[in-house]
């Protein structure tokens, strides 16, 4: 159950790095030669995103506990970050019937969620399983 | 025996996950459709309130080229910017029409898009004095009066109380965000009469604007017109157009009319959706709970012969289906709800229609409403299955396995 967590945490961070480059992204087109603000968010939203797939590896395949720890708070940490980056940590357009704040940023938000309910519920699972053991 | 049967549905549960998740799948697309479908109908009907309120006039006159270029519905109700003006005598000499109850001028100026992140926006103007459809609005979240220079702000713009924008060069004060409308009128600015004049005179000192010889002080764009009592709005829209040349007196009912003709044929083919999705999923848990039960013929059997009755065999049945159905409804509600409330502001670009959440107790209501819907239909598909597996014969069955 910890690892089908851990994979549904992979997949979901892959969905968030794919989905910020390609139907989810901020800005269609570059506004007078230059990107708008919301394209720099994207682009830290998808670096986030390869930081939670690099997080979810190795909790893959490493089975010491404290790492699975570490690495589900991790995956929790950065998945809260996503969700804040657009819109409050970084500043974005100017209206928000935009496309970053009509759909890039629900979206980060959906998936963040989701990564954060993952990750937990790997963690809660391999608590109540080890306490078993015991 | 009664504890061993509840933990029996339990087990049975976490046991066949693929069954299990199955069945809870077919229930989650039914508390889904039902649940999404009411929001995005009620949201769509809200923000045609909110429009019909926020449009807030009977008539409204304005010059003829703006109708002819269909410039003034663009404006208004698709949020694309734009300004027209004509001559303010026309105010004084419609304000002497006879039925004319409430009568108010409004300014129109688009600005320029500047700098990397900046979108061009509508800034509308108003008559402190005699406005009666921007002044009750901006009540509902400013209370004071607004200063030269100061601006109120539609609630889709990235712009907040105390924050300095700049128009034509001229640096307005964010004096109060509006309240959300599901509106394009959310991504207006709207300032008194003084400061917008101020603006297109800024606008023409800096050769930008389309209307290089109008005197700020001698022009409106729009009048705003509510009729007296005792009088009907086809006689006095009729006596304008009969009496006022160059310009349009235009019924706004008539201007959101395309409006509530499209939301009711959306409405019709998400409703119709829904009770198609609604007979299916029953359909299918019927079929899916029987065929899952019937299969289970040898366990229910053994359960008889080990002394429980039939109609503890139903409840079990019974049981079993309706801890799957209130999972399920459970979870596409709270999927309705990540995928209808933040995406708000996607779905009125997509329809092109208002579109305004309801309250959070009718939000409540919705999810409330599609889980019953849900635990009805899943327990409804469990009641044949557990009448059927209540009628199994014990002896035939055992001797059928040997």
């Amino acid at each position: 159950m910890k690892k089908l967590c851990n994979i549904v945490t992979l997949i979901l961070s892959l969905i968030l790095s794919v989905g910020v480059m390609t139907f989810a992204d901020a800005c269609h087109n570059k506004m007078m030669g230059k990107w708008m603000h919301c394209h720099y968010v994207q682009m830290d939203v998808f670096y986030i995103g390869i930081g939670l797939i690099v997080v979810s590896l190795p909790a893959l395949f490493i089975k010491n506990e404290k790492i699975a720890l570490i690495s589900a708070f991790v995956q929790m940490a950065l998945a809260v970050v996503a969700i804040l980056l657009p819109g409050t940590i970084m500043d974005m357009c100017m209206m928000h019937t935009m496309r970053c704040y009509s759909v890039m940023k629900p979206f980060v938000t959906v998936m963040g969620i989701l990564v954060i309910i993952s990750a937990l519920a790997g963690e809660i699972v391999n608590l109540l399983g080890g306490k078993q053991q015991k | 025996m009664n504890r061993f049967l509840k933990g029996h549905v339990i087990r049975n549960i976490i046991k066949r996950p693929v069954r299990s998740v199955g069945l809870a799948a077919l229930v989650m697309l039914l508390s889904f459709s039902v649940f999404s479908g009411t929001l995005v109908i009620a949201s769509m009907r809200n923000g045609l309130g909110s429009l019909k309120d926020r449009l807030g006039a009977d008539i409204m006159v304005v010059p003829y080229e703006a109708t002819t270029k269909s410039n003034l519905e663009n404006i208004i109700l698709q949020g694309n910017t734009g300004y027209f003006y004509m001559d303010s005598s026309y105010l004084k000499k419609i304000a002497s029409i006879e039925g004319i109850g409430q009568i108010s001028a409004q300014f129109y100026l688009a600005s320029t898009s500047s700098g990397c992140c900046s979108v061009p926006v509508e800034i509308i103007g108003f008559d402190p004095d005699t406005d009666f459809t921007i002044q009750p609005w901006i009540k509902q979240s400013y209370h004071k009066e607004l200063k030269e220079l100061d601006v109120v702000v539609g609630n889709d713009l990235n712009a907040f109380v105390g924050d300095t924008l700049t128009f034509y060069g001229v640096d307005v004060h964010v004096a109060a965000k509006l309240d959300k409308t599901g509106t394009n009128l959310d991504t207006a600015v709207y300032t008194n009469e003084s400061t917008i004049k101020r603006l297109i005179q800024s606008s023409l000192d800096k050769k930008m604007n389309n209307f290089a010889d109008i005197d700020p002080d001698k022009v409106v764009s729009c009048i705003m017109i509510n009729v007296a009592e005792g009088y009907t709005i086809e006689e006095v829209l009729n006596d304008i157009n009969i009496h006022v040349r160059k310009v349009e007196a235009i019924k706004t009912k008539n201007m959101i009319s395309g409006i509530s003709r499209s939301l009711s044929g959306v409405s019709d083919v998400i409703g119709i959706l829904v009770i198609v999705v609604w007979i299916l999923a029953l359909v299918i848990m019927i079929i899916a709970f029987t065929v899952s039960s019937m299969e289970r013929k040898k366990e229910f059997a053994v359960l008889r012969a080990i002394g429980a009755s039939r109609g503890r065999l139903a409840g079990l049945v019974m049981g079993e289906g309706i801890t799957i159905s209130l999972i399920g409804s459970l979870v596409g509600i709270v999927l309705g709800t990540l995928l209808i409330l933040p995406f708000s502001n996607f779905l009125e670009e997509a329809f092109e229609l208002p579109f305004l959440l309801p309250k959070i107790t009718i939000i409540l209501l919705a999810a409330l409403m599609s889980a019953v819907i849900s635990l009805v239909a899943g327990s409804l598909a469990c009641i044949i299955a557990s009448y059927r597996i209540s009628r199994i014969d014990t002896g035939l069955i055992l001797r059928e396995g040997n």
